[in-house]
């Protein structure tokens, strides 16, 4: 670069490069507005809940709120990682389950928790790291390799529990985890809390998140830079399958039980959940904050609704809603991401 | 600095050529000649079935693929922009760091400062980092690549048709950076659709005919009728 041309280019640039700036500032403040415009809604839904209800703003029903929500948050945020790398997990709802029907067997033959929970997490690492194989290696599309794994998973739930409910010998430590406080927040949402942080360092600040999204964004690209793009994705299905994991303690925890049939109905919501991060923070991206005020606004809209006396039946309805909703909006906010 | 010996692949057929650090050498030929092979066999895209690279004496392992070439300090700039060369929606700085993503761990304001030089030194519009680099004009996507890539200080540096779909102020900007990085003793192999580009920038010629070097253009034969000539034997 000589540094002639430079100066001239600079000249001639200054004025249009100043009429620039200004109206970017505008643009600016109004796309501060709609990147938050999901916490802005959610926000809005608070204050709403807290005026129209005598119940909505009381420690017990945030207390009650939160703790409903740690599942679903790990669930979210397992289903994050595939969706950064443009593949689906579809089989999170019935791992889960399974590995709830897993840990409840291991706890009916007399294992303690030292044992149960390990084998629970490490499970489902194994089993996303399948998912991940099957994807990447074997080329089966991720929608069918995991809905294959996830229905496989739900036959072994059944063969394990005999089609029954599993809640003996569930550890007290297991079910202090689902239950028990820790100050204002129960363990199992200060759990959901160091997930959150721990995704968010990993996903904004380190190597590997970035790498994960430029794969996601262009494998091809990826890969010319020097990537391994096989195994980052093989390491985003590993990583679902992480959380799912520490998901699945807590939901035995809290149900102090194992249902076989228990897990599928967790797949939309957590699905809902990312896409409407979509449109939140980062827009175009599905990123933790997010995902953490999609969770919210899912929580908090259904809670005040039946605070206000819509029946039970809603909650589907609320959610469906939600996601279309989320879909529509991700849609048109972000032209890259693909969403459904 | 780079000695290319007996490539084979596709329609490449005992493809050999040397070319010395800071001089820039261009290439020419038909469709059909292996000229679109060459630079993805240089990325280590294309595997070659037979052949070998050298680089400052040291053999590359062609079959491994992007990251071993990098690594011996051969970087592309490839022809398909939008496919192959910057991830759309990501930012210009995420665009910039991808090839050595763990040098700016934890370190956002080296990365700042490096793109803040890159975006300077190219006269990059918009000149924020924070782009959307799928939001970028043609010209300033490139120019913003071929940033990416010089920031590794390589010893070879493939342009594979840089100024396809490039404004004529981005075309200027990509001649001077190819001049600077010879200068500075980078090793430039210039692949080019356009002949007169290629009588502009380069030391030397070679016309690829049939997947091999036919014949090589210097000094006082390299001019565009020259290579019209014998690009189209």
């Amino acid at each position: 670069m000589t540094t002639e041309q430079g100066a001239s280019r600079d000249s001639s640039g200054a004025q249009a490069s100043s009429v620039r700036t200004d109206r970017r500032s505008k643009s600016g403040i109004l796309d501060k507005v709609r990147n938050y415009g999901s916490a802005l809604l959610l926000a809005a839904l608070i204050v709403v809940f807290s005026v129209t209800t005598s119940t909505f703003m009381t420690l017990d029903n945030i207390q009650n709120v939160l703790i409903q929500q740690a599942i679903a948050a790990m669930m979210a945020f397992a289903v994050m990682f595939p969706l950064i790398l443009n593949e689906f997990d579809l089989s999170v709802g019935n791992m889960i389950g399974f590995l709830m029907v897993l840990g409840a067997s291991l706890a009916g033959s007399g294992q303690g928790a030292a044992v149960i929970i390990p084998v629970m997490v490490l499970t489902g690492v194994l089993v996303g790291f399948i998912n991940g194989v099957l994807t990447v290696k074997a080329g089966i599309s991720s929608f069918i390799a995991t809905l294959g794994v996830g229905i496989t998973m739900s036959g072994l739930s059944q063969g394990i529990s005999g089609g029954q409910v599993l809640f003996k010998d569930i550890p007290t430590q297991v079910t202090a985890i689902g239950n028990n406080y820790l100050g204002p927040l129960s363990i199992a949402d200060w759990i959901a809390i160091v997930g959150a942080l721990a995704l968010f360092y990993l996903l904004e600040l380190t190597p590997i998140g970035r790498a994960w999204y430029a794969t996601g964004g262009s494998e091809r690209v990826a890969f010319l830079a020097g990537l391994r793009t096989k195994a980052l994705r093989i390491g985003a299905f590993t990583m679902a399958g992480l959380f799912v994991g520490i998901g699945s303690v807590i939901a035995l925890g809290q149900s102090g039980g194992a249902n076989p049939g228990y897990g599928p109905d967790l797949l939309l919501p957590a699905y809902a959940a990312a896409f409407l991060g979509v449109t939140t923070f980062r827009p175009g991206r599905y990123n933790v904050i997010g995902t953490v005020v999609g969770l919210l606004l899912l929580a908090v809209g259904f809670n005040g609704l039946s605070l206000l006396g819509v029946p039970f039946w809603m909650q589907p309805i609320y959610n469906g809603g939600v996601l279309l909703l989320a879909v529509a909006i991700a849609r048109s906010e972000a032209r890259k991401v693909r969403v459904g | 600095m780079i000695a290319v010996e007996g490539l084979a692949v596709g329609a490449l057929q005992n493809c050999s050529f040397n070319a010395s650090a800071g001089e820039v050498v261009g290439f020419s030929g038909l469709r059909g000649s292996g000229l679109e092979l060459l630079p993805l066999v240089l990325a280590g895209d294309l595997r070659p079935i037979e052949g070998r690279i050298r680089v400052a004496g040291d053999v590359v392992d062609t079959q491994a693929g992007p990251r071993a070439f990098i690594r011996a300090g051969v970087t592309t700039v490839p022809a398909d922009r939008l496919r192959s060369g910057g991830v759309g929606n990501l930012t210009v700085d995420e665009n910039v760091a991808l090839p050595t993503l763990r040098g700016y761990w934890h370190r956002s304001a080296l990365l700042q400062r490096v793109v803040t030089n890159v975006i300077r030194a190219f006269d990059v519009r918009p000149p924020e980092g924070s782009a959307r680099f799928g939001g970028l004009s043609g010209g300033n996507q490139q120019k913003v690549l071929i940033g990416k890539w010089l920031l590794l200080h390589p010893r070879v540096l493939v342009l594979g048709d840089p100024t396809y779909g490039v404004d004529p102020g981005a075309r200027e900007a990509i001649f001077a950076a190819i001049k600077d990085a010879a200068a500075h003793g980078i090793c430039v192999l210039f692949f080019s659709t356009e002949p007169e580009q290629l009588v502009r920038v380069c030391d030397r010629v070679l016309i690829l005919g049939d997947g091999a070097i036919t014949k090589e253009l210097s000094g006082s034969s390299l001019k565009l009728d020259e290579i019209m000539e014998w690009s189209e034997k």
